[in-house]
């Protein structure tokens, strides 16, 4: 029993990574009406610029961490302006296609980039936590994955306060339900999007930092497996919902958890996308409804 | 009428085309301060997308739109609202997911620059809207037909525009809704604001705008005091079942 809440909490705690990196595929898929691929390779440059800021400019974790939201934010915004905004038209629910490959395109080119210009094997990193482990009776908590929950669920409360405390936040949802009654409302519905560029993006990279910051290795491969998860939680939770992403992460956290714990890490994917083939076939609007 | 009121709008020649069929085939018109300015019209007249391209939601093949002597034809659409034109569309495209409140908040939270108090704002409306301050935190998705166009309605006035353009506000409601949606027009009025209204309703329009311009298949068929329009023969058989 104290093996199985184990892993239940190991899973809750990974999950959290997933949910954030899962909300940046949610958010641009309910506001600019893109699936955006690019965003696994958010994660990969948003851990190598905490890297590189920790290594060369001696940051430390807090400074590093803003250093990728900084990072991966202005990425997402070139992606943006380069890939997606060209080939898009928002005010046009059919057309995905275009930039969705367009993201694809952008999302090997800075796949291959990295391969190029980091060590392809992956590389220690430097800005591992080492925060004390939690102890509660038998079931153990290591420090970093603790630190790394609990600087998401501070990022998703932000992430809730912007959206439904804040002027921006009304906007963001106005665009999200109806861009052209934003517009004549007077929102400059093209600044909304790059804002909600920069934060999915930014997302992603904290999704990156993290994870970096609990396995201590950082690879050019890392935001394609982490970017392939958060696209698995984003449609189980359903595509346009914020809790959903959320709850999604968790279940996929535990999930994976479980295997590992009972079976075999090397039946992870299989049954993850076991899982995803079998909710695509039984409840394919996913888990919870859509926030638009 | 010994000075005529200074113009707000002019509308020349403009022309839309959705792929190969023409939707405004060079309309004009002006608006002027004050004014109520219906348009009437058949299914498919063009009166929404009139409507439309004022506002520079769809794309004008030709023709040009002012604004107090100040073109606008270019303006990016979201700037419009900015200049002081205020737009309910037909089908009143609320925030469903948002609450009363919140919608109304959308209609004002862009015009920072007009010094307005959101909360003296609200109360403005839900005076002028009384079911909508019950309603406060509720989903607009949930409202009614009729509370939905107050709410529509009250958005676009929060900001408190010199210009508004009503598109079908009488659509799809009790003839009871519809006498206090027109009250709420000839209210504006009142204040000093001034409409461009799309009806379907044509006696009803008729009898509360000043003026008004009757569109056929994309063209403005005639125009003239709505009183002299009422008394056309041909716009009292085709229009107003005469």
């Amino acid at each position: 029993m104290e093996f199985f809440i184990q892993q239940i909490v190991n899973g809750v705690l990974l999950g959290s990574t997933y949910a954030l990196i899962a909300l940046g595929f949610t958010l641009v898929f309910g506001i600019l009406n893109v699936l955006n691929l690019a965003q696994a390779e958010m994660v990969t440059w948003g851990a190598y610029a905490a890297y590189f800021l920790s290594l060369y400019l001696g940051f430390s974790f807090p400074a590093a961490l803003v250093g990728a939201i900084l990072f991966a934010g202005c990425l997402g915004i070139l992606v943006e302006r380069l890939a997606i905004r060209p080939v898009s038209n928002p005010f046009k629910e059919a057309e995905h296609l275009s930039p969705l490959i367009a993201t694809i395109g952008v999302g090997i080119a800075l796949q291959n980039l990295a391969i190029r210009v980091f060590e392809p094997k992956g590389t220690p990193f430097p800005l591992a936590f080492s925060g004390a482990a939690l102890d509660l009776g038998r079931i153990h908590i290591a420090g970093g994955k603790l630190s790394a929950f609990a600087i998401s669920i501070i990022v998703m409360g932000l992430l809730m306060v912007i959206l439904y405390r804040t002027s921006l936040g009304k906007k963001i949802r106005a665009t999200a339900e109806d861009p052209q009654a934003a517009i004549f409302l007077g929102v400059n519905v093209y600044s909304i999007f790059t804002i909600v560029m920069f934060i999915s993006s930014a997302l992603g990279g904290i999704g990156g930092v993290l994870t970096a910051s609990i396995y201590g290795i950082i690879s050019p491969f890392m935001g394609a497996s982490l970017g392939l998860k958060g696209l698995v939680v984003m449609i189980i939770g359903g595509v346009s919902s914020l809790s959903g992403a959320v709850v999604g992460g968790i279940l996929l956290g535990i999930a994976e958890a479980l295997i590992i714990g009972y079976i075999s890490s090397a039946y992870v994917d299989a049954v993850v996308f076991g899982v995803l083939t079998l909710m695509l076939i039984a409840r394919p609007q996913g888990l919870l409804p859509s926030f638009k | 009428m010994s000075e005529a009121p200074p113009l707000l709008l002019r509308v020349t020649g403009l022309r839309v085309r959705y792929g190969s069929i023409r939707a405004l085939d060079g309309v004009s018109l002006e608006v002027r301060k004050g004014e109520i300015v219906s348009i009437i019209g058949a299914n498919g007249a063009g009166k929404s997308t009139l409507m439309k391209a004022i506002m520079n939601l769809v794309r004008k093949e030709t023709g040009r739109v002012e604004y107090k002597a100040h073109d606008m034809t270019a303006t990016p659409p979201y700037k419009i609202p900015l200049a002081g034109l205020s737009y309910v569309p037909e089908g009143r495209q609320l925030f469903s997911k948002m609450s009363v409140r919140e919608n109304l908040e959308m209609g004002i939270i862009s015009f920072p620059g007009r010094g307005l108090s959101i909360q003296a704002e609200l109360q403005r409306v839900y005076r002028m809207f009384p079911v909508l301050a019950t309603r406060e935190s509720q989903l607009a998705g949930t409202l009614s037909g009729g509370e939905q166009q107050m709410l529509a309605m009250g958005r676009a006035l929060m900001s408190r525009p010199e210009f508004c353009l009503f598109d079908e506000p009488s659509l799809g409601l009790a003839p009871l809704l519809q006498r206090e949606v027109f009250r709420a027009i000839a209210a504006l009025r009142a204040e000093g604001v001034s409409t461009l209204l799309v009806e379907q309703n044509a006696k009803k329009a008729l009898e509360i705008s000043d003026r008004c311009y009757v569109l056929e298949l994309g063209k403005v068929a005639f125009e003239g005091p709505s009183r002299d329009v009422a008394a056309d023969p041909r716009v009292e058989k085709a229009y107003l079942g005469g």
